[in-house]
């Protein structure tokens, strides 16, 4: 019961953090000096990237968790987790992609290292669910995409010093974002990234709950194929 | 009495949503040649990778040589054989190669006699340096048994060894197998044929529906091809 | 020490003993390079700028045809479980299979850029620089292409996984960075210009095989 009230006291914040961030980026806060109306795309663009980075870390800790306990629980966390993170993932690059656009004039550059790190993200999300979609069986699936999910993780950083390792022998100019962030931005991105964290743990909910109603259907079907024979 | 080689209480095994082994309990003991029978898909060959600790169990307690078995407990490996159908063998290896490479993996002494010796009782000597890819099956077999026993373990499990051996490789397999016997060592297989290596068991047993439901021993014997097909009548209910 | 040093000589013994392999190799380090080759012919470009990525990108592709059978060959062949069976830590198989690959991409390495100085008129760099860092850069590769190769050799599609999961966690940290250095070395660099950038990517190799180290277990207990 506690659960229950809790879970909608999680959708029911989500929707009304939602729609004041909405608010709060569109509305309230004022054009950007130099780039215009635009940048309001900026404050979904970062939250994006931010949950996108915050659903994989959950992820990691998940397969850490699970190769400890050997539970299953934590293997579908992980892989939920995984699921929405590429969608917030996704987000991110499209929204930095059209961001991009009209601040350096290209829609990609891959000096820029979040734009770089969030693309690897984004591949190595991939990679997880193709890798669990052809596991051949349900201990084999949560052991590698868990060992993977480690591997993943690791690498992010090192991509991120690899880039900086280019970057500082090969120098480029880099266009800098341009302008410093008025108070009332600042708060607006906040929230932003405030009503995407609250969003991303109302859909992993939902998500573990599916899969768990799942995993229930198919131990019934298996009794019941049972005694038809 | 004889001393508890091998315990296992309440195996549980699941291969998904398949429910392969449902609570499997078996004693050994030291001197054993027990031999299990069961239905293609019974489980046996899960039950046997289990016992040889080469797959975990789901849940259940396997107690080996006195010790239990959890994840990674190596040294309990040197003292268990396994003969498979499949002969573990490299075929870009020869014989010799082959044998030294497990010698190697179980910290033999005295490789060289060992090898020796061996290949001469399997009577494949004469090929010690050819390449295993061009023996036959009958000749991967004896080759495989050598290998399974090299390290001299107490304890020898074989899964369905009597597939793909000629008479002459069969009547090796139960000479060795008599003679290792009287020197102390324990054997374990499985097999959905009755006819062969009935003979050479001391205990019998059969896994029908994930369980062993019967079991016998000595000369009770006579008995048991009749339970046998009762048994895998009532599978099919 | 005793299991990694007989897993390792096992390992180059059935490579090698497969006389088409070496064939194999030769040819397909013909085929990549002349692939390279006749691809750039057709339109004007700066070799200096190009050879670094080509020949990186002709390891990273060459290589994966060495690592895919290592994990995958000991299941085809059934001879997996005869090592699950033995006294021998995961580690160690995973550290004697490490050795003997490391080994033969050197080896198709060598081969590679052999041809590669052949099909391509380019003025030939400092060796002991080249060595370094693709030596260091191998290290990378095949550590991580071996943790790599034995998780996809569990699953269904396995030659295709295996560049599907390496890509993502090789090609942007290693085979990146060693293509910046290489394309130095090839501008004229020297040992001491690349020995920071370098131990960057050696400190990158030492935690891909700490980590391969730790998480095998997981991987072949399978």
């Amino acid at each position: 019961m506690l659960k229950n009230n809790l879970k909608f006291a999680v959708f029911g914040l989500t929707v009304i953090f939602t729609l004041i961030s909405i608010y709060l980026a569109l509305i309230y806060t004022p054009s950007h000096e130099t780039m215009g109306d635009v940048q309001r795309i900026f404050y979904f663009h970062v939250a994006s990237a931010w949950i996108s980075y915050l659903a994989f870390g959950i992820t990691f800790v998940a397969s850490l968790l699970y190769l400890k306990s050997k539970e299953y629980r934590w293997d579908t966390i992980a892989f939920s987790s995984a699921e929405i993170g590429i969608i917030f993932c996704t987000l991110g690059i499209i929204t930095g992609a059209l961001w991009a656009k009209s601040v350096w004039g290209v829609f990609w550059i891959w000096e820029d290292f979040k734009l770089f790190v969030t693309l690897v993200l984004w591949l190595v999300f991939i990679a997880y669910l193709a890798l669990r979609a052809n596991a051949k069986s349900r201990t084999s699936k949560a052991n590698l995409s868990a060992v993977f999910s480690i591997i993943g993780f690791v690498c992010i950083p090192i991509s991120l010093g690899a880039n900086r390792i280019w970057q500082q022998f090969h120098p480029t100019v880099i266009v800098s974002s341009g302008g410093s962030l008025q108070a009332s931005m600042a708060f607006a991105l906040v929230f932003a990234v405030l009503a995407f964290t609250f969003l991303y743990i109302s859909l992993l909910l939902i998500r573990v709950d599916t899969e768990k109603m799942k995993e229930k259907l198919e131990k019934i079907k298996q009794k019941l194929g049972g005694l038809n024979v | 009495m004889s001393e508890r080689v091998l315990e296992a209480r309440n195996i549980y095994k699941s291969f998904g949503c398949l429910e392969v082994l449902n609570g499997v309990n078996l004693t050994l003991n030291r001197g054993d040649r027990y031999i299990l029978f069961g239905s293609n898909g019974a489980g046996k060959t899960t039950l046997v990778k289990i016992l040889s600790t080469i797959l975990p169990a789901d849940s259940g307690d396997l107690t080996l040589f006195g010790k239990e078995i959890k994840r990674g407990s190596k040294d309990i490996k040197a003292g268990i054989g396994f003969m498979s159908h499949e002969p573990f063998l490299y075929n870009e290896l020869s014989a010799w190669e082959n044998l030294n490479f497990y010698c190697n993996l179980y910290s033999v002494k005295d490789k060289k006699k060992r090898i020796e010796s061996l290949l001469k009782e399997v009577g494949l000597y004469y090929r010690s340096h050819d390449r295993v890819g061009s023996f036959s099956r009958g000749m991967k077999q004896r080759l495989s048994l050598a290998r399974a026993i090299i390290h001299s373990p107490d304890v020898i499990f074989l899964d369905e060894p009597y597939a793909g051996l000629d008479i002459r490789a069969q009547d090796i397999l139960n000479n060795l197998i008599l003679r290792l016997n009287q020197k102390g060592k324990t054997f374990f297989f499985i097999t959905h044929d009755i006819g062969k290596g009935f003979d050479i068991a001391n205990r019998s047993g059969i896994l029908s529906k994930g369980r062993i439901v019967y079991e016998v021993e000595g000369a009770e014997k006579k008995t048991f091809p009749d339970k046998y097909r009762d048994i895998l009548k009532g599978e099919t209910v | 020490m005793n299991a990694v040093k007989a897993i390792f000589i096992k390992e180059l013994m059935v490579e090698f003993r497969n006389k088409q392999m070496i064939n194999s190799y030769l040819i397909l380090s013909l085929m990549i390079i002349a692939s390279f080759r006749f691809a750039f012919s057709v339109i004007d470009f700066s070799l200096s700028q190009f050879a670094s990525p080509i020949l990186w990108i002709s390891f990273f592709f060459g290589g994966m045809f060495s690592l895919s059978p290592i994990y995958k060959r000991e299941i085809e062949q059934g001879t997996r479980e005869g090592l699950l069976l033995a006294p021998i830590s995961s580690s160690s198989i995973f550290l004697g299979k490490l050795l003997a690959n490391l080994l033969i991409i050197f080896c198709l390495e060598l081969f590679i850029m052999l041809i590669f100085f052949v099909f391509f008129p380019v003025g030939i760099p400092d060796i002991f620089s080249l060595i370094t860092i693709v030596s260091i850069g191998t290290i990378g590769i095949v550590s991580l292409g071996n943790i790599i190769s034995a998780i996809s050799s569990n699953l269904s599609q396995s030659e295709v996984m295996l560049p599907v999961l390496l890509v993502p966690v090789l090609l942007f940290t290693v085979v990146m960075s060693s293509i910046s250095v290489t394309s130095n070395v090839f501008a004229g660099a020297y040992l001491l210009d690349i020995m920071q950038e370098a131990r960057f990517i050696l400190a990158f190799d030492v935690v891909f095989i700490a980590v391969g180290y730790l998480l095998i277990d997981y991987i072949l207990e399978n």
